[in-house]
C-alpha cells in the first residue's frame, strides 16, 4: 500500500497539473451590459467553492461519526451530492434572472452540445465499474454475522482442507465493501445521479438573453461549464468510491487471490485518474477573459475573440 | 449570425401577432431563406418569457399563411420566401404606426403633422 501511494500520490499531482494545463479560457460578461450573465457566471463558480467547502466539511464529519469505517467510505459519495446539490441549486435559483423577458434569437440549439461527452463517458465507465465491484464483493461476503453481529463487512472465502480430503475450511477477512457498506454508498450515488439529471436538464433549458453574438457566446460557454462542473462533481464521487472500495477490496482478496487483487490495484488506480481529473475540472473553471459588446460591432468583437 | 426578435410589451398588438409580424418579414426580406428552421416552440417561449401557446398560435398563422411547415419529428421550416404585396405591407405597417401614435396620445392632427414631418413636408 506505501508503494502504491508512493505511485499514486506524484502521479495525482502531474495529471491534475496536465488536466489543469488544458481548461478553456473562460469568457466574462461585461456586469455593465450584461447583468444577468455576469451574475450567473459569478454565482455558479462561488456555488464550486461553497460545494466543495460543505462537501469537505460533511465528508470528514461522516468519517468521523460514522463507526467502523462506514463513514471514510461514504464519504466521497456524501462530498459529491453536496456539491451537485450545490451547483444545481444555483442554476435554478438563477434560471429565470438570466434572461429578459421579450427578446430572443430565431436560433435552434441542439442540448446535446453543451454535454461534457468525455466527462460523461467517464462517469459512465466508473458507475459500471463501481457496480461491477459492489455486486461481485455482495456476492462474496460473509453470509453468517461477524464478531461484532454484523452481517456483510467480511470477505469469505473457502478452500479445501487438504488436497485429498474432501472438506472446507471457510475463512473470513475484513472490512471489505460489502452490503453492510456499499448499500448506503449506492443509496447516495443514486441520488447524485438523479440531481445531475435534473441538473443538467435545467442547464440544457435554461433560457437566452437574445442574439447578441457577445451573449451568445458567452451563454453556450457558461453553459458547457455548468453541464461539465455538475458532471465532475457527479464523476468525483463515484470515482472517488471506486476507489476506497477496490483498495479495501484488494487488501482483504491479497492472500486468497493475489491476480484479483492486482486487478483491483489497477480499478483504483483508474479511478485515481478520474478523481484527478474531476478534481482539476471543478477547481480550475479557466481563465477570466473579459468580452465587451459593442452595439455597432458585437460581432466583430467577438470574431476576434473566438 | 442569430436574427433576433423583440416583444414589446407596450404594443397594443398581442404578442403572437408581434411574433408572427416579426417572422414572416425576416421571411419575406430573404433574412430566413428556405430549409431554415425556427426554434421550438419551448425554447423559443422560455426565451420570450411567453407562454408557449402564444408562440404556437403564431407558427400556426405562419403555417396557415404558408410560410412555413410544421411536422412532428422534423420542427418547423421555413419553406419559401413568398412575394407579399408592397402596398398591404404599407398598409400593415401604417396602423401599426398609428395604433403606437394613439396609445401615446397623439390625435389625428398631431399623428399628420409627424408624419408630414417625416416625409420632409
Amino acid at each position: 500500500m506505501v508503494l502504491i501511494a508512493l505511485v499514486a500520490v506524484p502521479l495525482a499531482f502531474v495529471l491534475t497539473g496536465m488536466f489543469t494545463q488544458r481548461r478553456r479560457t473562460r469568457l466574462l460578461a461585461d456586469p455593465a451590459t450584461h447583468p444577468g450573465l455576469a451574475h450567473l457566471d459569478r454565482a455558479s463558480i462561488l456555488a464550486r467553492r461553497i460545494g466543495v467547502a460543505a462537501g469537505t466539511v460533511l465528508g470528514i464529519a461522516a468519517a468521523m461519526v460514522l463507526p467502523l469505517g462506514r463513514g471514510v467510505l461514504l464519504a466521497p459519495s456524501l462530498f459529491s451530492l453536496v456539491l451537485v446539490l450545490a451547483l444545481v441549486a444555483t442554476e435554478a435559483r438563477l434560471w429565470r434572472s438570466a434572461r429578459t423577458p421579450g427578446i430572443a434569437g430565431l436560433e435552434t440549439r441542439n442540448p446535446v452540445s453543451y454535454l461534457p461527452r468525455a466527462l460523461l463517458l467517464g462517469l459512465g465507465a466508473t458507475s459500471a465499474s463501481l457496480l461491477a465491484l459492489l455486486t461481485w464483493c455482495a456476492a462474496h461476503q460473509n453470509t453468517s454475522p461477524d464478531g461484532m453481529g454484523i452481517i456483510g463487512r467480511a470477505f469469505e472465502w473457502r478452500v479445501l482442507q487438504s488436497p485429498g480430503d474432501p472438506g472446507v475450511v471457510v475463512s473470513t477477512k475484513g472490512p471489505f465493501p460489502g452490503t453492510w457498506y456499499s448499500m448506503p454508498i449506492a443509496v447516495v450515488l443514486v441520488g447524485v445521479l438523479l440531481v445531475l439529471v435534473l441538473g443538467l436538464g435545467l442547464v440544457l433549458r435554461r433560457p437566452r438573453n437574445g442574439a447578441d453574438p457577445v451573449v451568445v457566446a458567452i451563454d453556450d460557454q457558461a453553459r458547457m461549464r455548468n453541464a461539465e462542473a455538475m458532471t465532475a462533481a457527479a464523476l468525483l464521487g463515484v470515482a472517488g468510491s471506486l476507489l476506497a472500495c477496490s483498495l479495501l477490496a484488494a487488501m482483504m482478496v491479497l492472500e486468497p487471490f493475489p491476480w484479483l487483487a492486482l486487478a483491483l490495484v489497477v480499478s483504483a488506480l483508474c479511478a485515481l485518474l478520474a478523481c484527478t481529473w474531476a478534481i482539476s475540472v471543478l477547481l480550475v473553471p479557466g481563465r477570466g477573459m473579459p468580452v465587451r459588446s459593442t452595439p455597432a460591432s458585437g460581432a466583430t468583437a467577438m470574431g476576434s475573440v473566438l | 449570425m442569430t436574427l433576433p426578435i423583440a416583444l414589446d410589451e407596450h404594443d397594443p398588438t398581442p404578442p403572437f401577432e408581434q411574433l408572427r409580424r416579426q417572422i414572416a418579414h425576416a421571411i419575406t426580406t430573404g433574412s430566413l431563406v428556405h430549409g431554415s428552421k425556427l426554434p421550438p416552440v419551448r425554447q423559443l417561449a422560455g426565451d420570450l418569457g411567453v407562454a408557449p401557446g402564444t408562440v404556437a398560435r403564431a407558427y400556426k398563422e405562419l403555417e396557415a399563411a404558408g410560410f412555413v411547415s410544421t411536422a412532428r419529428r422534423a420542427g418547423t421550416t421555413v419553406i419559401g420566401r413568398l412575394q407579399v404585396d408592397p402596398g398591404s405591407a404599407l398598409t400593415t405597417l401604417t396602423k401599426t404606426f398609428v395604433a403606437r401614435a394613439r396609445q401615446l396620445g397623439a390625435d389625428e392632427r398631431a399623428i399628420r403633422e409627424a408624419l408630414d414631418q417625416a416625409l420632409g413636408h
